[in-house]
Formats: structure tokens, C-alpha cells, sequence
């Protein structure tokens, strides 16, 4: 883990170093980029995230399934932004909804805001007949740097499991709440993409107890583990 | 310069992806066994008998709850507790008229662990207990304390057993089967999972049978092994990747080491370990490759003719887990050897099949169990390690056995239970 974040934190470093050169530009519409947006403009943005789920939960089969995810940012005035988003493999599905503050300084820019998100799964599959629900809040820090046509995002966010249950049939299997589930870094980039769109790829590493994409695995570890994710949207 | 920003992000998302490869790492408390047990005698046979039991927790709940099981296996005296999924591996002597017990204790579902020492003063039952002259049962009472993991950490957690009760025997038989030999290595037992070590460890964790997994290697021998392919999840390094069936037994033993440093075992050497080593009673074969089945069937029958020259109670399964397997189980010489079916109640019936064993996600399935043991076969549940449902299929279903990660937490309802 401090291995993981100061790999992090120096590759943040590097990338902030390799482009200090390029020339600061006015902030393009974005999801992510924590510059302040336009106050009522609705922004969107389609994509898919995988989760790589650890070894010692899925062992041999870490294949997942990516999910569908539309994210949602609507501008205010001062700064302030609404934040929401659903995000869908069919087995799991997660509805996020929150706000944020945003600031701008040059090229770079900041945000700080607070994200929750309510999340429903089931598997009606041979020999299983198993559901979760769940309710998360992801405050978070958004650091931004844009290079005119190409911007850097790195955000970190902390993971507060408010209500967590999984049941399979009737019967409850486990039901949880834990305020120090874990955090999560995520490294972003986001550049000019077809006909106007703009494309963004990133990862974030989430290390927790209590991870989402793995409710199916009914896991009894209560070890904190590193689940990557990889990111990539298209901004509409 | 753009194109080399993304290059460079490229590489930094690829080398966080590569770095997140994560192992957990196994559990290993330093109990001081030569400095706590120097000079002492062996426990004696009927002092091992009247020391298992079911205890009251008199100080030490917030750790191990209100009451834990005492069970002996060989030398070795197991804590079980429900609290925390708690347990205890302790190693015991007589010294004057009391006897000393060190070792370390654990929460099999996290890294907390740390050493233990107690003693049964010879007020407290220890008098009787070492005379090892049997008689009339005294009811011990075991004073100590438990603390950190190290040598050097300090022991300063009071805990006080009081017997009760003893334990529970079930009249019909009831098999409290280990998973992967004893643990999978993400329970992060001091052994590596399918390894000769954690069978021999399987009994001190409450176990009175084992899961192993069956692959075949290149020059068609069976060994133990549970992916199809070589990792750092179950061997350390990279030296040798790909497909376990690409490799001979011989390359595998040259190169290859499980994630605790142990060879790949053969299933020959695995069998001999367990009618040799342990007093396990059943063996669940789970065979990844239908070729292997008349191969390891032969084993089976082997060994389990090994054990009953011994005067040993084993037996040996066949784990059916697919069509495939079943179809090669029921061409193949199946002269005493029995099979465990994991597929529906025709096909347990068509296999001949000792055991029918679902999977816990269905339920405890009474009716279905009911006809099983109304045509004098068994029921196993499987891979069952939420503790609540471990509880509930105990107190509520009527299966024979449960192939857990945990064992120690079905031990402790198993032989709990009133």
C-alpha cells in the first residue's frame, strides 16, 4: 500500500514535470476536470469501467464484467456543481448522486465535494439465488492541470460504507456498516476525441474491505485489498 | 509533446495496473515453545480426554466470547471460538502438579494474532491431570494471558476457561471437511494450501476430513495442485508460468515451490501423509481433468487398503463435479471406491454415490437431504463459510458433513451444541 502511493504520487509528479512547458488554454466542458463549468450547463458522459478484482477473492477467475456508466455533471452558479451518474452490468447496477466546489488557478484547478451512491445487486443464476444493497459516501479531493488539449486529473476520495447487506434467498448473509471502509486514488487524462467529443482514460486503485464488484463472491476476508479499476468515457 | 504525455500516462496506468498484484502473506505468531515447555512431560492420554471440553470464558471475552472449544489432535491442544472466528494451536507439558500450555491464537477471517500462554494450577484440576491416573474428572480451569504477535511482545490480555461440559460426540458421524488440505492461502495459515504440511496441520484446526484438488502433470502424474495454471497466487516467483499440465513432476520439482516454500505434492505422497501422519477419516478428491479419474482412482483404492492394514478409519471419494467427470467415474473401475456427487439427486443415485454434496447457496434443502439419507447416503454442503449460515445449517439442516475455509468456527458449533 505505501509502495502503491508512492508509485502514485511520483508518477503524478513526473507527468506534471514532462508538460509544465505547454501553454494554459480555457477549460473544456468535463465530467471530471475539476475547473468550475458554466453555471446550468448539463454536461455528460458514456462509458465503461472494469474492476480487476484481487487474487485471494477471485483466485483464478479475475475476469469482471465491465459496467455501463453514464455520468452526469450540472453547473452552478460560484462554482458549485451537481454531480450524478448510473453505472450497470446487469448484475450490479449503482445510482451516485452528490456536489462539488470548484476552483481555478491558471491552468490548474481544484475541487472538493461529497458523493453518494446507492447500489442493488442479484444473481439468479444455477445454484445461486443471491441480492446486495448498498449505500456508500465518497468525499473527495480532485486535483486538475490543463495543457489546453490535453488535461490531467488526480483525485482521492475516501470510501464510507454507510449500510451494506447480502442475502441469499430469504435468508440475510451479512449486513455491515463501516465508516473506515478505505480510499480510493484515481489518475485520469482526458484529450480531444472524434467529431468534438473529448475521450477519457484513467485508473483507480481502490483499497478496501468492502468492495462493490465483489458482493457475488461472499468474501468472509476482512483484509483491506487493492482493486484497480480502468476507466474509459466519452464525453458528450 | 502531446503524444508523449499520453505515452507517459499510458505507462504510468500500466505500471499501477502491474503493481497491483497483491498476495496476502501468511500468519506466522513466534510462540516460545522451548522456553515455556523446556523440562516438562508429556500431557498424558487421559488428561488429553478430560481436558477437552466446552469452557466458560471467564475473562478474555472481547477477544474469544463467552465459551470456546478444547479439542486435542495428537500433541497438539485447538482453541475454538465463535467470537471473531477465534482459535487457539497450543502445545502443552506437565511440570510438578500443574501443567503449562503455550502457543498462539488468531481470527481466522483477519491478520490479528498474537501468543498465548496458560496454565492449570494443581487446585484448578492440574493436580489429577498430571498425575495422569484417570479417575474422577476435575473440572480445570486455565489461567493466562494472550498478547501480541512477536517474541518480544508483551502478554497483557487476562483469559480464564472454566469446563463446563464435554463435547459433543454426534451419534450418526459428522465430517467437518477442510478445504484446499486445511485453508486456502488467502486464510493465510503458517502452510501453503494443497501442501503436505497443512494436511498434517487440517486435524489441529478441527477438521476430521479434507478437500484436496486433483490436476495431472505432463507426464500424467496426479498431484495437488487447484488452478489449471501456474501463479504467484499458489507458487512464489515466475519462474514457470502457463498450464501445470505442460510441465513433468520432475520440472515442477526443480522449479517450482508453493507460496510458503513447499513442493507441489504428488496425490501418492499426499495420501501416504494422511493415513500416516493424521487421523483424518475422509479424503474429497476434487479431479479437474476426466483423464486422471482410473489414475486416481487406483490411488484411492491404494491407499485406503494402506489404511485399513493400519487398523485406520479413511475413506478416500471421488469428487463428481461435472458431466465429465461423472461419465469417466461410471467407465472406470470403481471397485471400492466411493464418489461424492456434486450434481443433482439422478445423478448422485446413477454415480452410486456415497455422498450428495450441494451447494450451500441452495439452502439446507431438508427434503432433498431426507430422501439421501433414506437410500443410507450422506449430505455434504459445500464451500460453506459464512459463519451465520454455518450456525444455521448446524442447528437447522440435517447434513452429514461441511467443506469449509473455516473449520475451526464448524468445530466449535459441532462440538458446542447441546
Amino acid at each position: 500500500m505505501n509502495t502503491g502511493m508512492r508509485t502514485t504520487a511520483s508518477i503524478i509528479a513526473s507527468l506534471v514535470l514532462v508538460a509544465s512547458g505547454v501553454v494554459a488554454q480555457e477549460p473544456s466542458r468535463s465530467v471530471l476536470f475539476p475547473a468550475p463549468a458554466a453555471a446550468w450547463d448539463v454536461i455528460g458522459s458514456l462509458g465503461a469501467t472494469v474492476t480487476i478484482l484481487p487474487r485471494p477473492i477471485a483466485e483464478e477467475e479475475i475476469r469482471q464484467i465491465p459496467l455501463l456508466d453514464l455520468g452526469v455533471r450540472v453547473g452552478l452558479p460560484h462554482g458549485f456543481s451537481l454531480l450524478g451518474g448510473i453505472a450497470t452490468n446487469v448484475l450490479t447496477t449503482s445510482a451516485a448522486a452528490g456536489a462539488e466546489w470548484s476552483y481555478r488557478y491558471g491552468k490548474y484547478s481544484v475541487a472538493i465535494g461529497d458523493r453518494h451512491s446507492f447500489w442493488y445487486g442479484t444473481a439468479q443464476i444455477e445454484g445461486f439465488d443471491a441480492s446486495a444493497i448498498g449505500w456508500m459516501n465518497h468525499p473527495f479531493v480532485t486535483l486538475g492541470a490543463d495543457y489546453t488539449e490535453v488535461r490531467l486529473v488526480a483525485r482521492a476520495e475516501a470510501t464510507l460504507v454507510l449500510y451494506r447487506s447480502t442475502r441469499v434467498g430469504d435468508e440475510e448473509v451479512s449486513t455491515e456498516s463501516n465508516l473506515r471502509s478505505g480510499t480510493a486514488f484515481m489518475l485520469a487524462i482526458e484529450q480531444p476525441f472524434i467529431d468534438r467529443t473529448e475521450v477519457s482514460i484513467g485508473l483507480r486503485l481502490n483499497i478496501t474491505d468492502s468492495a462493490v464488484q465483489s458482493w457475488l463472491a461472499f468474501t468472509t476476508l476482512r483484509d483491506k485489498l487493492i482493486y484497480p479499476e480502468i476507466l474509459v468515457s466519452v464525453l458528450l | 509533446m502531446i503524444r508523449s504525455m499520453i505515452a507517459a500516462v499510458a505507462l504510468a496506468l500500466a505500471t499501477l495496473a502491474g503493481g497491483c498484484v497483491q498476495e496476502l502473506v501468511p500468519i506466522t505468531p513466534e510462540p516460545r515453545y522451548d522456553e515455556i515447555l523446556g523440562g516438562t512431560t508429556p500431557v498424558s492420554d487421559s488428561a488429553k480426554r478430560q481436558l477437552e471440553g466446552v469452557y466458560e470464558v471467564l475473562e478474555g471475552k472481547e477477544r474469544f466470547g463467552d465459551a470456546v472449544v478444547l479439542k486435542y489432535s495428537g500433541d497438539i491442544l485447538s482453541v475454538f471460538s465463535e467470537r471473531n472466528v477465534a482459535f487457539m494451536i497450543m502445545r502443552g507439558g506437565v511440570r510438578d502438579s500443574g501443567l503449562v500450555f503455550t502457543g498462539s491464537w488468531r481470527f481466522a477471517q483477519s491478520e490479528t494474532t498474537g501468543r498465548i500462554e496458560l496454565s492449570i494450577a494443581p487446585d484448578d484440576g492440574g493436580r489429577e491431570l498430571a498425575s495422569g491416573l484417570g479417575g474422577a474428572r476435575p473440572a480445570p480451569v486455565l489461567r493466562g494471558v494472550s498478547g501480541g504477535p512477536n517474541a518480544r511482545s508483551v502478554l497483557n490480555t487476562e483469559l480464564v476457561l472454566r469446563w463446563v461440559r464435554p463435547v459433543r460426540r454426534r451419534i450418526r458421524g459428522f465430517w467437518n471437511i477442510a478445504h484446499r488440505g486445511g485453508g486456502r492461502n488467502s486464510d493465510r495459515h503458517p502452510y501453503s494450501e494443497n501442501s503436505i504440511p497443512m494436511l498434517v496441520y487440517a486435524p489441529h484446526l478441527g477438521a476430521n476430513g479434507v478437500e484436496i484438488d486433483v490436476r495431472m502433470t505432463k507426464d500424467r502424474v496426479p498431484v495437488l495442485f487447484h488452478d489449471e495454471e501456474l501463479s504467484t497466487r499458489l507458487v512464489q516467483g515466475s519462474y514457470l508460468t502457463g498450464p501445470i499440465m505442460n510441465y513433468t513432476l520432475d520440472e515442477l520439482t526443480a522449479f517450482a515451490r508453493l507460496r510458503n516454500g513447499e513442493l507441489i505434492p504428488t496425490l501418492a505422497d499426499a495420501l501416504d501423509t494422511i493415513v500416516r501422519a493424521t487421523d483424518l477419516t475422509l479424503v474429497w478428491l476434487d479431479v479437474k481433468d476426466a483423464s486422471s479419474v482410473p489414475r486416481v482412482l487406483d490411488l484411492a483404492r491404494e491407499y485406503e487398503g494402506v489404511a485399513r492394514a493400519q487398523g485406520r478409519e479413511l475413506e478416500i471419494l471421488l469428487g463428481i463435479p461435472d458431466e465429465s467427470i461423472l461419465e469417466a467415474y461410471l467407465a472406470a473401475d470403481t471397485t471400492g471406491v466411493g464418489a461424492i456427487c456434486e450434481l443433482g439427486l439422478d445423478e448422485t443415485r446413477r454415480a452410486g454415490a456415497e455422498v450428495w454434496a450441494p451447494r450451500w447457496t441452495l439452502g439446507t434443502l431438508d427434503s432433498e437431504v431426507d430422501a439421501m439419507h433414506a437410500e443410507n447416503r450422506r449430505a455434504f454442503v459445500w464451500t460453506l463459510d459464512v459463519p451465520l449460515f454455518i450456525t444455521t445449517f448446524l442447528r437447522d439442516g440435517d447434513f452429514d458433513g461441511i467443506l469449509t475455509n473455516y473449520p475451526t468456527l464448524v468445530a466449535y458449533h459441532a462440538y458446542s451444541q447441546q
